[in-house]
């Protein structure tokens, strides 16, 4: 497999600061061709998929982090915006700190975010780019 | 001449049919229920809730993750705004909802009082009733087996449902993992009840299985559009578009019919199928059958995504492995040759109806005469129970 390296976009923005010291610069593993993104902060990338069928392609990515889900919303957020996505669904209750669910869309890509707190301590980011074309 | 002869007999049927077959109790006609799970209480949820109402259903069935911390008054108030502080709404647990500390207990046990059923003074997690004929029962968190065996055990409703929120990873196509256990699906399916879950934020359904941890198809109703429900043999959805998120599908690809895996998906409906919010609907005792039920699942926009036929049973299950070629001998009647003639094969006959065979008893044409007619069910029907 293709790893391919992205650099965390620190913005100009001003988000709020995250907990973990390596939020400056990090290496993240990640899918073949999978969109340049922002990453949070010291997330950890534990699953990335890459699925193609009938020259449609989708995404998907599991990271996790030790900050909020209100935190960890909001900053990507800031960041996808700043980085040129649109906020087509925004969270519906963005300050608890549950499951908050954004859909995002960028140059005709969509984009699926969702922070959780299932039942491990961490909070869980699930970025999904279902089938869509290339 | 035959077709007045099987009319006949049919209409004679249905009040002298076997006990083994029709001594159980139906719900009340035309009951619709609707199955969602995993809300919050947000405008999706209100969506839903529109929906629900503008698809009179008569019970809510909600299988976990109600509020997600947006507030579980502010949930409980879109139910009572929208369907009625009397409407019949009840759930199960799911990981996010404190069941006790958030109301969720109260909130339930005020509906099951208002729907005339009494239950404990601290309703548990792990309950079952009986409502118009329906009869449902509510699993825990990670499994409650002898609960549920306790509960179905015996129980003679025609139509049975077993609620709650968890998975196990091959009964969903996202990313969630072993957790809810296999013996509670494999209680249900040996017992006949339809299992409904959430958890996993899409929708999907499977074919009818008669083995739900190695996700066996059953071999003679193997249609994903007419499923088949009786001891032994069942099917399973989660129906987690009730307003929280919508999810990927990342299991059994492709994404489209008949997808991937062992072929026990019926339909799939993920951000990948370009879902959104909805509900499912089952309508049992439908169209003044007592043992068929329509469902269908309908998203906020109005559009149908699934729809199907449901037929329940008694009798004991089909085998997993049956044989390849057209039984030779056996009893007349006798479509399984397993050697009794019984409800299943009444369900044999009943889905090949009308169809033109050359597998002879395998699929009904009892006397073998190329075609499933009238004439073989008056075989099955005069070799009943030998």
């Amino acid at each position: 497999m293709v790893v391919i390296i992205v650099l965390i976009i620190q913005s100009n923005t001003a988000p709020p600061k995250p907990s973990s010291d390596a939020a400056s610069k990090k290496i993240h593993t990640l899918a073949d061709g999978y969109p340049l993104l922002p990453i949070y902060p010291g997330a950890k990338i534990d699953k990335s998929q890459k699925k193609s069928e009938q020259g449609l392609i989708g995404y998907l990515s599991r990271m996790t982090s030790n900050d909020k889900v209100s935190t960890v919303m909001k900053w990507y957020r800031q960041n996808l915006t700043a980085a040129g996505w649109a906020e087509i669904t925004p969270p519906e209750f963005p300050d608890t700190d549950k499951s908050l669910f954004a859909q995002f869309q960028k140059d005709k890509m969509n984009m699926n975010l969702e922070v959780s707190q299932e039942e491990t301590p961490e909070t869980e980011i699930l970025i999904s780019f279902p089938l869509q074309a290339p | 001449m035959i077709k007045k002869l099987f009319l006949i007999i049919l209409t004679f049927s249905i009040f002298t049919f076997p006990n083994e077959v029709f001594a159980a109790a139906s719900t009340d006609p035309d009951f619709k229920v609707a199955f969602i799970g995993d809300s919050s209480a947000g405008n999706n949820f209100q969506n839903v809730l529109n929906l629900i109402k503008s698809e009179n259903a008569q019970l809510v069935l909600h299988q976990g993750d109600f509020d997600y911390s947006s507030g579980p008054q502010l949930w409980m108030d879109k139910i009572n705004n929208t369907l009625g502080p009397n409407f019949p709404y009840i759930g199960s647990d799911g990981n996010h909802d404190n069941w006790d500390t958030d109301g969720f207990a109260a909130f339930f046990k005020d509906r099951l009082a208002k729907m005339g059923i009494n239950s404990p003074v601290s309703l548990p997690s792990s309950y079952s009733l009986v409502y118009k004929g329906l009869k449902i029962v509510f699993s825990q968190e990670n499994g409650d087996p002898s609960f549920i065996s306790s509960q179905l055990s015996g129980d003679t409703h025609t139509w049975k449902i077993c609620s709650w929120h968890k998975n196990m990873a091959s009964m969903q196509v996202g990313g969630k993992g072993d957790e809810q256990g296999w013996p509670d699906y494999e209680t249900c399916r040996q017992l006949g009840a339809i299992i409904a879950t959430g958890h996993e934020h899409s929708y999907q359904r499977t074919k009818t299985l008669t083995n739900t941890l190695t996700q066996t198809v059953d071999p003679i109703c193997p249609n994903p559009n007419s499923l088949c429900v009786s001891p032994g043999r069942t099917f399973v959805f989660v129906s987690g578009l009730g307003g929280n998120s919508i999810r990927v599908q990342q299991r059994c690809l492709p994404t489209t019919f008949p997808y991937g895996c062992r072929q026990e998906w019926a339909k799939i409906y993920t951000s990948d199928q370009g879902a959104t919010y909805g509900a499912l609907f089952i309508i049992f005792n439908y169209q003044g059958n007592p043992n068929k039920a329509h469902a269908y699942f309908k998203n906020i926009t109005g559009a149908i995504i699934d729809e199907f036929d449901i037929l329940a049973t008694s009798g004991t299950p089909p085998p997993i492995t049956p044989s390849t070629t057209p039984s030779t001998g056996g009893k007349p009647g006798d479509a399984n040759n397993d050697n009794i003639v019984d409800g299943i094969d009444y369900v044999v006959w009943l889905l090949n109806y009308n169809k033109n065979t050359t597998q002879g008893p395998k699929e009904g044409d009892f006397d073998r005469n190329g075609i499933v007619d009238g004439l073989d069910y008056v075989t099955w029907r005069n070799n009943f129970g030998r």
